[in-house]
């Protein structure tokens, strides 16, 4: 089973009624979908509640949704529109599709994520977050790093990297479990003592 | 965060899950929310997507706690698990109980009060709808005989409703072929 696949057994559990496993899809896509609006919607604040209009809509949809498309798609264009949609309503400039781009660029110059009340502390959080996801990826022994780097940043699949660490596959599904509890160690510390905590 | 967590969330997260083990997954993510959440917060700062956005779960599940809860047919789940050869049975058996409509229903033909006793009607919906009566055969309950009892045509879109929404039935689960078949207990508003 593939994450498309994972994610319509979700979709599948919204749709008998669990309104709990809409909120996992919500925190597996609310920042790439975020990165996405924010092309459109410069303004940070304005684009979160783009953002959540769009999953708001993206809930009431689900009836229609069959899963012809992946979710993630599905829910693309549905923020797409929705940020149309509130740039029309607010006299606002349609961007450029080079200004849009794709949901899977790079990430975004970090200026754009400032607001006008930006407080130097939550630039700092930010980079803090950053930097401690870093070195907690350089603190792994190798096979840990390497498992969730080729996860995470490459995008193979577990047979993909059982293939490349030449091991079984519930090896690598345990190495990348272990990343992942020995990063978050490290991160919630941190998270937990924000002040404003915006995670 | 629990050491007692088990990788079944992160293998989840990833979608490399086998089927059988899903479900506990999804339960388990459904009750450890905040291991979810750092699931993503990480695959999100190690991409470079937005470490420090806001969380907009909280904001977007109290907003659908105001909202009608989602229910819709399974079509998706009856599109991902039906074989092939499930639809043409029930394109076969819709066509079988079309049939039996048109050549064995008369208008005229009163039910006796034996057929009535012995029958085991299983009733969907409690719409009082003009037009038809299906009562289940004694001896196979998922076999329907049907008695019209007036004049009145059946109202396509009502019966169209009751196929999509089959599933909630509280009704038994009807297997093989009769899945697309339901048997409905309609009767006429008796004056």
């Amino acid at each position: 089973m593939g994450e498309r696949e994972a994610d319509l057994v979700l979709v599948e559990r919204v749709q008998a009624g669990d309104q709990e496993a809409f909120g996992l899809l919500v925190s597996k896509y609310q920042r790439k979908l975020l990165r996405l609006v924010m092309r459109m919607v410069r303004d940070p604040a304005e684009a979160e509640d783009v953002a959540q209009e769009a999953f708001i809509k993206a809930y009431r949809a689900l009836p229609n949704f069959r899963g012809d498309s992946a979710f993630y798609t599905w829910l693309y264009r549905i923020g797409v529109n929705t940020a149309k949609n509130w740039l029309v309503a607010n006299g606002r400039r349609m961007p450029t599709m080079s200004e849009i781009g794709d949901g899977d660029s790079d990430g975004i110059d970090e200026s754009v994520l400032l607001r006008d009340d930006e407080t130097p502390d939550r630039v700092l959080m930010s980079r803090q977050i950053g930097e401690t996801v870093n070195a907690a990826m350089d603190a792994l022994p190798n096979d840990l790093r390497t498992a969730i780097s080729l996860r995470e940043i490459e995008g193979l699949s577990y047979e993909e990297i059982a293939q490349v660490m030449d091991c079984p596959i519930g090896t690598v599904r345990s190495r990348i479990f272990r990343a992942r509890e020995a990063i978050a160690a490290r991160l919630r510390p941190m998270l937990d003592i924000a002040p404003d905590r915006r995670w | 965060m629990k050491k007692e967590r088990s990788s079944e969330i992160s293998a989840l997260f990833d979608g490399e899950l086998e089927e059988h083990e899903v479900r506990a997954a999804i339960k388990a993510s459904v009750h450890d929310q905040d291991g979810w959440r750092m699931y993503a917060l990480i695959s999100d700062g190690l991409r470079g997507d937005c470490p420090n956005a806001p969380d907009l779960t909280a904001g977007v599940m109290s907003r659908l706690r105001e909202e009608p809860v989602v229910l819709a047919p399974r079509a998706l789940g009856a599109q991902r698990r039906q074989h092939p050869l499930l639809a043409l049975a029930a394109s076969v058996a819709g066509v079988a109980v079309v049939g039996w409509l048109v050549l064995a229903g008369s208008p005229q033909t009163p039910m006796s009060g034996e057929n009535i006793a012995a029958s085991k009607p299983a009733t969907v919906a409690s719409a009082v709808t003009p037009g038809l009566t299906f009562v289940a055969a004694p001896d196979n309950p998922t076999r329907s005989t049907p008695r019209t009892t007036d004049k009145h045509p059946v109202q396509a879109d009502i019966s169209e409703y009751l196929l999509a929404h089959h599933a909630q039935s509280p009704t038994s689960h009807l297997h093989d072929s009769t899945q697309q078949i339901r048997t409905v207990a309609m009767t006429a508003a008796r004056p």
